[in-house]
């Protein structure tokens, strides 16, 4: 190892050590008895069932919006696409906050929530208020990711599959989809990891109730705000957790979807 | 009335298009990289927009979708699905015909027999070797009980050998099935090994169509004016070395071809592949040649241009700009290179090997 090696693995170190003394700090302020407890507390046990189904409703929604949406701007040209194309990218790079603050208006009785509780759907400071939010953040992750799977095929596949026999909706499900299905699932996961992990626009849009629209991170934030600093980290641990395993999902994914090097020197 | 008839097809590419391709016709067409070939192709098989009309049994195809066209296309890349197995790829073949799922299997199975492929039916395409991927590419198309056969230059990607079994190969089921087919080529061997009809493709204009057995009888096929531009060296003396090449006397001088392990009777190459050196320090190069210009022609946007070498005569072929760029005129000295990649070796008519 070079001098420049080792002047390099300084700052690897410091932000490992950073990054594992949070994780410490986090986990050693309880017995493990005192864990199980407050993980296993109604507050803690709500938070966690209600996050996984706003999150995977919100990521339904995402991914429905998402992949046809990818599909149609990675396979076609028209004018004003880089304008769109950049519009979409606006709820990446948008403090929550302030996107959530968005959402309310639009979704205020004055907008949109005005017509949506004729129809008996009310958004704002409702459970539905958090699938919303966390689609609005989601979404983007998934057509970015899916766009780029797409991209990558090549189209040559598009046109063998229609001169064989296949419609375009066979084409898109039979060829695309499985073609690009794992970079797709890749951004799916990103997607659902943010959408877990979601706080700010969520509270804006959701609010913070207890036992009504109260996910993982609320729960955090309701429970550290009260002193209840038992529950507050359960329910960190567990958002800590289900963060863990995911990236895990996304490291295996990676792995298996890398060219194996001998059969690149072939 | 033709199974493909094709009236004033133009696009980008293509110019005025005329072509009749009668049933059972193995058609060939030859032209230059960049000429159009492909895009006609995908004219036929609905990939492409056009102006004019396409015709297949008499029907009128524009507007009627790909899918809908009953065609089997083979592209240079072949384009087997990767995540399907050897029997998949063929089983979605199939997909618009009404068979039973046995019925298809079997189908299949019988496909995989005829182009002797059949103990690879659960290998991923990526596994398979050039050849094998070929006859599944080939395979598949057929699957589809296409009423034509579109093929992209089939075998260009393929070594000496292979390429001149599988064309064999092709050839004899193309008959056996009477299918009508349309193959694209820039190699002159295939083109004279497959047609029955020929025509060249030249800046989108597909400058003519013929009989394949005029040109054979010498007569005054205007295709002739593309075959003179495949130069066919006359070697002698071979030296087989064990680096993978064939050290042979040409022009007074040592020729390296590729070493395709068999014997040969004739070195060809291009004439778009001959490369003029302008490094007149004269670097050692293998296959570095001196040479005198001794015509220049100049065909639309192509100029031909004949170079003299030791007594015998090659021909060359750029694009109008890039012979100008070179600044060079009949009487010039200059140096050519013919790159190893480019030589082919093949079995000329007479079929005799070069002369030791």
């Amino acid at each position: 190892m070079s001098r420049l090696d080792r002047a390099f693995a300084i700052p690897l170190v410091f932000f490992a050590l950073i990054v594992g003394g949070v994780l410490f700090a986090l986990g050693s302020q309880l017995t493990p008895g005192e864990i199980r407890a407050s993980v296993l507390s109604s507050e803690t046990l709500f938070a966690l069932r209600f996050s996984l189904m706003a999150s995977l409703a919100a990521l339904s929604c995402a991914l429905a919006i998402g992949i046809p949406t990818a599909y149609f701007l990675a396979r076609h040209h028209f004018p004003g696409k880089g304008i769109v194309d950049t519009l979409l990218d606006v709820p990446l790079v948008m403090p929550p906050l302030v996107a959530g603050v968005g959402l309310l208006f639009l979704l205020g009785r004055n907008m949109l929530g005005g017509p949506l509780a004729d129809l008996g759907f009310e958004v704002v400071l409702s459970p539905w208020g958090a699938v919303v939010a966390q689609a609005y953040v989601a979404t983007p992750i998934v057509i970015r990711n899916s766009k780029a799977a797409f991209e990558s095929v090549d189209s040559g596949y598009e046109a063998a599959a229609m001169t064989l026999g296949l419609s375009p909706s066979k084409v898109f499900l039979r060829i695309n989809v499985p073609l690009a299905g794992r970079t797709i699932l890749s951004g799916a996961i990103l997607a659902w990891a943010r959408a877990v992990g979601e706080f700010g626009a969520t509270l804006m849009v959701a609010g913070a109730t207890r036992f009504r629209t109260e996910t993982l991170p609320i729960a955090v934030y309701l429970n550290i705000s009260s002193g209840e600093i038992d529950i507050a980290l359960s329910c960190a641990l567990v958002l800590v957790s289900v963060a863990f395993l995911l990236l895990l999902l996304l490291r295996w994914l990676s792995k298996g979807s890398r060219p194996e090097r001998n059969s690149e020197v072939k | 009335m033709s199974a493909i008839e094709l009236v004033n097809i133009n696009n980008q590419l293509l110019r005025s298009v005329q072509l009749r391709v009668n049933h059972g016709e193995c058609f060939v067409i030859v032209g230059p990289s960049g000429a159009g070939k492909t895009t006609l192709l995908r004219v036929i098989a609905g990939l492409q927009p056009h102006t004019g009309s396409v015709f297949l049994d008499g029907e009128h195809m524009n507007g009627v979708p790909p899918h809908l066209r009953r065609i089997g296309y083979v592209s240079q890349d072949l384009h087997l699905f990767p995540h399907l197995s050897l029997e998949g790829n063929l089983l979605l073949g199939m997909e618009r015909l009404t068979l039973t799922r046995r019925e298809k299997r079997a189908r299949a199975q019988e496909l995989m027999m005829l182009l002797k492929i059949h103990g690879l039916a659960p290998r991923n395409p990526a596994t398979l070797s050039g050849g094998e991927k070929q006859r599944a590419a080939l395979a598949r198309a057929l699957a589809s009980s296409p009423r034509i056969l579109l093929l992209d230059e089939p075998f260009s990607k393929l070594d000496f050998r292979t390429s001149l079994y599988l064309r064999g190969e092709f050839k004899k089921l193309q008959q056996k099935l009477k299918l009508t087919t349309i193959l694209v080529t820039h190699d002159m061997t295939e083109a004279r090994d497959m047609g029955n009809g020929l025509a060249v493709m030249q800046s989108g204009h597909l400058e003519h169509a013929a009989a394949h057995d005029n040109h054979a009888e010498g007569g005054t096929c205007r295709a002739d004016l593309f075959l003179e531009r495949e130069n066919v060296l006359a070697c002698t003396r071979p030296r087989y070395t064990d680096y993978g090449v064939v050290e042979v006397e040409w022009a007074g001088e040592r020729l390296c071809v590729p070493d395709e392990g068999e014997d040969f009777s004739q070195v060809t190459i291009p004439a778009g592949k001959i490369v003029i050196d302008l490094d007149r320090a004269g670097r050692s190069l293998i296959n570095r040649f001196q040479g005198v210009i001794s015509e220049v022609r100049q065909v639309d946007e192509t100029v031909l241009a004949e170079i003299g070498v030791g007594g015998e005569c090659i021909r060359g072929e750029w694009a109008r700009a890039q012979w100008e760029e070179l600044g060079l005129a009949e009487g010039d000295r200059v140096h050519i290179r013919l790159r190893l990649q480019d030589l082919r070796i093949g079995r000329g008519n007479n079929g005799t090997a070069v002369s030791a």
